[in-house]
């Protein structure tokens, strides 16, 4: 099993790279860089600009800033006299902005030495800026995704044991209803009837705001956490309960349930002992997707809840072409996701002992 | 259950009393007993509380309240005055020559170590400006200032190029800051400053609250500064402190403040506006309607847009740009300002609020010139003028676009048609465009909208390759009208650069500011007529169309006490808002 | 050439016995089915009525309602419905809602419909390449399949429309580059398994050319799944355009869609509460709609479930 896990991690590694490789080239695709964005004020000579543009080396081709991004810029850019000014540089110019001086030596070490480097627009490391936002999403993506496949795994085999029933029918037409409202429209109109009309819930944010370092532990303010989850897990839930319910009236088909039966098993014997347990195997490669789906639902939630969490940052740090932060983000989405897929397997061979790892 | 009785009627006859009491020690809350200010802020994280580096409105709204200001407009008179409070120069001289400022620095206002301000921390922040090492919007400001020294810790002396009227102006854009923290974190190597822990965590300040900490995507918390000196907030600082709460989505923002959340909101959208001036009518809020400090415009580009080039070459003489097809002729910029039928325009993006604009300089600025009245809706005027400016409606069908028959810049047979670029996701620009749009229709001009994300917006709009603009500007400071000349003169046309980007380059404007800056003796008259000429060439000249400006409600929870806002500052007695804690 | 046209009519003659016993049998057992489902039958009318409309949105407009839908007249602004002239009232600019929400129908639809057909091209030809091929083309896409699969699609989908300005069309190109994997990704299955049936490997025997294969044998087989992927992509891409609207992403004024009329109605919910309702209301009606027909199709057309 751990041998497969490490196989699996070394062969997402490509993965990874891609994805990379991906989201750099759209990023600097986009029109209107992140020097626009930072010197709007008015009034900023344009020295300022050249300054800015060349310390963020956002004028060098695209793959130049990504093998920066990637390998460091401290082998592209350095001094060896040590006088603090760069001597040497490989692809990069010495003097950057023009000013008849050479630049300092470049000193950032790259992602692959784990150096995800400064945020453009707050100039504070990247890793810090994700760990103060990724709290918020992990509450509410692990709650969501907890509720989200409980709720849908056990509506979708009741819906299978009772097929055809008035249950089967209502979980079908409400997992569809849920699925066709747009998720921000939903979120607005709980805000304004739970929060606003019934004043039961809060309206926004992830507690109440005081004169305090933190948020009180979770416990203290799940009423804060009920509509984002609530929202998150409703895709959750209609997916899980379709896929749940074609998966159990797949097995029931087959030849050793109907053994089962045959032989005087109970049918509630049948039902979860023998036909849920493998109903969930196929549930269980949803996993991947579900995070995935989530992360992008995180987008939405928590900007109509104003929820400090990572799906606000990625707009924000798109909107602002905070490329460093960007990448960070999709990274950790990319793990996130990954990560699910391998859990998937793993959860695989717990449910179903005939799969094994090689 | 009698004893039980008894003790009931008593917790009854307390509460009673508590109730009693409880309006009487609101008015007497004590430094620090208040509720906080709970701000709300659509803008984002501040990305920097270091004064000297800031460039975005949240942070600077955090700065207002934990650093003080040098000099600063006193918002009862509206002028810059010695002892303003949250500022340390106590007085000042100018000499015989009017080059040389003399200010002298109180020695009654700390910072949150007890260290008392000096000039010192003025020298620090104009050398770490000056030195070019820092990212730093100030830098462009301070161009006429010869030296500034510190002579000793009370006095700093400031010495101009040359004689200038906005001396005082400029030196206000210089934050104090705590020098002997600054000297002890970067010295003179400024450099460092522009990634520094201080950036975002200023353990040192000293302002009317402190700072506390920074929640990511929440909220900025300050916590109320007791030592900040008792001639600038008597009875001291009364709300435990200042929460900048962030909110991501502006439309459950009124919900969120009736439900106790927010102490105001400093700008309320349009569609509760009259629900809550029923509120406040009924005393269940307080609102207060303020005077935004900007416009909404449409500039026209000038030059050819397929051609964008600076204003000036290297040498300082000016490059031929060449000229818009349509707008580099001056009468097609007037009757599409006569074609735009304002009242309409009002009624349908701004809810009535808006005001029709007729000079870039703020109608609370002294040197505002009261005689221009803003372009009214006349058809037949804008027909006229599109006629006698070349463009003709060739098929006497006035709803299809007019063509250029004898037109300044444009070949014979070109559709009168341009695009207005501008931003996505701000309503009152979109609907503004999208009337504008029609109403223009009527008279022949054939309209594109151009709505790009913010940054695509600003490469345009920075490479001068638009026809037409859509934007807001705003945070003018009405005691200097000097600030405009930046959008009008030579020197800001510079491509994906300048503040210039409609490349109007016209020589007398730019010799019309340099007198006024340098009138003798700075006479007021003298300079208000220069300036009154100034705004009435940009009136016939019509370089910028300034469409709308918007009179913003502002509310306040009722039991907030002494809210009392200016025209020209909201929060200036902030330390004096009072609320009993819930 | 002679010596490939022999084979070649063997080829025709087993085709023909095969869709006899294997298509067509299928398709009226799933037309059969789909006959006795009322809920679907519904949804499926509906849906025609919402196309028959999108479609002549124009005459309608012009010739029925006979309103300009840009007219503004912002002093005869949130005019509730059923106003005489204004059937479903008049926005905040003072358009006559009716027409606009015709306009944004043909234009959120023709997202969905378009953007899905796009998807679909590319799925089924990458997936059935890389299906029926194998090998480095299968491992190639694959791997750019997982490459996507593990961003999530707003990720993606808020950085490419950064790149473009976001217009009607290129909204269409921009959901079709994110949306393109899921279809390939079924398709390719679907296609590895077809190509181990028994007739797919009897017609390779017999030296029918790939494409032949793949074009009589394996996209008739298809059809059903494309179906559903159709009604369900549609569905999802009209609420993505919607999602895409509310973070100022989506299509900007003055084309109307559903979704960027319901954002911009959300500023105005105490005024023109009917400006939040019916925009709203399509949306949900028609993508609704799109998913039950899915879902009845995949209940009709699925060869495991008896009846």
């Amino acid at each position: 099993m751990f041998r497969y896990i490490l196989k699996r991690a070394i062969q997402s590694i490509p993965l990874i790279f891609g994805i990379t490789v991906l989201t750099y080239l759209l990023m600097t695709a986009a029109p209107g860089g992140p020097v626009g964005a930072l010197t709007f004020k008015p009034g900023t000579p344009p020295q300022e600009r050249e300054k800015l543009a060349a310390r963020l080396g956002v004028n060098d081709p695209w793959i130049v800033q990504y093998m920066r991004w990637l390998l460091g810029d401290d082998w592209m850019r350095w001094d060896s006299d040590g006088d603090g000014l760069a001597d040497h540089a490989v692809l990069l110019p010495l003097d950057a902005d023009g000013d008849g001086k050479a630049e300092a030596p470049g000193t950032s070490r790259g992602v692959i030495r784990g150096d995800f480097g400064n945020s453009f627009v707050s100039r504070r490391p990247v890793l810090d800026v994700l760990s103060e936002r990724l709290p918020a999403t992990l509450e509410l993506g692990v709650a969501s995704l907890v509720i989200g496949v409980f709720v849908g795994v056990v509506l979708g085999i009741l819906a299978a044991v009772r097929r055809g029933g008035w249950f089967d029918n209502v979980t079908r037409i409400v997992a569809v209803v849920f699925n066709a409202i747009p998720s921000f429209w939903l979120g607005l109109m709980l805000i304004l009837l739970f929060g606003a009309q019934l004043q039961l819930l809060p309206l926004q944010g992830r507690c109440k705001a005081t004169i305090s370092d933190s948020c009180p532990p979770i416990y203290d303010r799940i009423q804060y956490m009920i509509l984002p989850t609530f929202i998150l897990a409703t895709g959750l839930v209609a997916g899980y309960s379709r896929f749940t319910r074609a998966s159990m009236l797949d097995i029931i088909n087959q030849d050793y349930i109907r053994t089962a039966r045959a032989k005087g098993l109970n049918d509630r014997a049948v039902w979860f002992r023998h036909a849920a347990r493998n109903a969930l195997i196929p549930v269980a490669t949803f996993l991947g997707p579900a995070i995935t789906g989530i992360l992008s639902g995180a987008v939405i939630t928590e900007t109509i809840f104003s929820y400090p969490g990572v799906g606000r940052t990625i707009v924000q740090a798109v909107q602002q072409r905070d490329y460093p932060v960007v990448m960070a983000v999709t990274i950790y989405a990319a793990i996130a996701t990954i990560f699910g897929y391998l859990l998937s397997d793993v959860l695989y061979g717990i449910i179903d002992p005939r799969i094994r790892y090689d | 259950m009698v004893k039980t009785g008894r003790f009931l009627l008593l917790g009854m006859v307390t509460l009673l009393f508590a109730a009693l009491a409880l309006p009487l020690s609101a008015q007497d809350l004590g430094p620090g007993e208040g509720a906080p200010v709970v701000w709300p802020n659509f803008g984002g994280d501040p990305t920097n509380l270091n004064p000297l580096l800031i460039s975005d409105r949240p942070s600077q709204d955090i700065a207002d309240v934990i650093f003080p200001d040098f000099i600063d407009i006193n918002p009862q008179t509206g002028n810059i005055d010695p002892n303003t409070p949250n500022s340390i120069a106590d007085s000042w001289t100018i000499s015989e020559d009017s080059r040389t400022y003399t200010f002298h620095i109180r020695d009654d206002y700390f910072w949150s170590d007890g260290t008392p301000v000096s000039s010192q921390d003025v020298k620090y922040a104009y050398d770490a400006i000056v030195s070019g090492e820092i990212e730093t919007p100030l830098n462009g400001f301070l161009t006429g200032i010869e030296s500034l020294e510190a002579p000793d810790d009370r006095t700093v002396v400031v010495t101009f190029t040359e004689p200038d009227c906005t001396a005082l102006s400029t030196l206000k854009t210089i934050p104090p800051v705590p020098s002997h923290v600054f000297e002890a974190l970067f010295g003179t190597d400024y450099a460092q400053m522009n990634n520094a822990d201080y950036d975002l965590n200023p353990t040192v300040t000293g302002g009317i609250f402190n700072f506390a900490n920074f929640r990511a995507g929440e909220q900025v918390t300050l916590v109320a500064n007791p030592d900040y000196p008792a001639t600038d907030a008597p009875g001291g600082v009364i709300p435990e402190g200042f929460i900048q709460r962030q909110l991501a989505n502006q439309t459950v923002v009124v919900d969120e403040f009736l439900a106790g959340n927010l102490t105001l909101i400093d700008s309320v959208p349009d569609d509760r506006r009259a629900e809550l001036e029923q509120m406040a009518a009924n005393g269940d809020l307080q609102l207060f309607k303020s005077l935004s400090s900007g416009w909404q415009y449409l500039a026209f580009n000038l030059a050819d847009p397929a051609n964008p080039q600076d204003g000036l070459d290297a040498d300082g003489n000016p490059i031929d740009q060449g000229h818009h097809p349509i707008f580099g002729d001056v009468r097609v910029r007037q009757a599409l300002a006569y074609a735009v039928d304002y009242n309409a325009l009002n009624q349908g993006a701004f809810a009535g609020n808006g005001i029709p604009v007729a000079s870039p300089l703020l109608t609370t600025s002294w040197a505002y010139n009261a005689s221009l009245n803003p372009y009214l809706y006349d058809p037949d005027k804008a027909m006229a003028l599109l006629d006698d400016a070349g463009w003709i409606d060739d098929d006497n069908d006035p709803s299809t676009p007019r063509v250029a028959q004898g037109a300044l810049y444009a070949e014979d047979g070109t559709p009168l048609h341009f695009a207005i670029t501008s931003y996505s996701g701000n309503t009152a620009v979109d609907s503004t465009l999208v009337l504008m749009q029609d109403q223009l229709s009527r008279v022949g001009f054939d309209v594109t909208l151009d709505i790009l994300e913010f940054q695509t917006m600003l490469d345009k709009l920075n490479g001068q390759s638009f026809d037409t603009i859509m934007l807001f500007l705003g945070g003018f400071d009405a005691s200097n009208p000097d600030e405009l000349k930046a959008l009008y003169t030579a020197e800001g046309d510079v491509v994906n650069s300048g503040f210039n980007s409609w490349s109007y380059d016209n020589p007398e404007l730019a010799q019309l500011f340099d007198e006024a800056r340098t009138v003798p003796n700075c006479d007021t008259e003298q300079r208000k007529a220069l300036y009154d000429k100034i705004q009435q060439i940009l009136y016939d000249d019509l370089p910028i169309y300034y469409v709308n400006t918007t009179q913003v409600p502002v509310v306040a929870q009722a039991d907030v006490k002494n809210f009392d806002p200016l025209p020209l500052s909201l929060k200036w007695n902030i330390y004096g808002w009072s609320q009993v804690p819930r | 050439m002679a010596a490939q046209s022999k084979p070649h009519s063997n080829v025709v003659q087993l085709t023909g016995a095969e869709e006899r016993f294997f298509g067509e049998s299928l398709f009226q057992k799933g037309l059969r089915r789909l006959r006795r489902d009322k809920l679907t039958l519904v949804a499926l009318s509906v849906l025609c009525v919402m196309a028959l409309l999108a479609l002549f949105a124009p005459v309608i407009i012009n010739q029925v309602l006979r309103v300009d839908p840009s007219a503004t007249d912002p002093f005869e602004n949130f005019l509730p419905m059923g106003t005489p002239g204004h059937l479903f009232g008049t926005d905040d600019l003072g358009r006559d809602q009716f027409a606009r929400l015709l306009q944004a129908g043909q234009v959120s639809m023709s997202i969905g419909f378009f953007g899905a057909l796009i998807t679909l091209t590319i799925g089924l030809v990458l997936g059935m390449t890389s299906g029926y091929f194998g090998g480095f083309v299968d491992d190639a896409l694959s791997w750019i399949i997982a490459t996507l699969d593990s961003i999530p699609s707003l990720f993606l989908l808020i950085l490419i429309s950064s790149v473009l300005s976001p217009t009607a069309e290129s909204l269409v190109i921009v959901i079709a580059l994110i949306g393109w994997t899921g279809t390939t990704r079924l398709i390719r299955g679907q296609t590895f398994s077809l190509r181990g049936l028994d007739y797919v490997t009897s017609a390779q025997a017999l030296g029918a050319s790939p494409w032949r294969i793949m074009f009589v044998h394996i996209v008739p087989n298809l059809i059903s799944v494309v179906m559903i992927s159709l009604a369900t992509s549609i569905g999802a891409l009209i609420l993505t355009e919607s999602a895409l609207s509310f973070l100022g992403l989506g299509v900007q004024p003055p084309t109307a869609t559903w979704g960027n009329m319901l954002i911009k109605a959300q500023t105005f919910y105490i005024r023109g509460p009917h400006m939040v309702l019916m925009p709203g209301l399509l949306i949900f009606v028609t993508v609704l709609c799109l998913y039950v027909v899915g879902d009845g199709l995949r209940d009709a057309f699925d060869p495991t479930t008896t009846d």
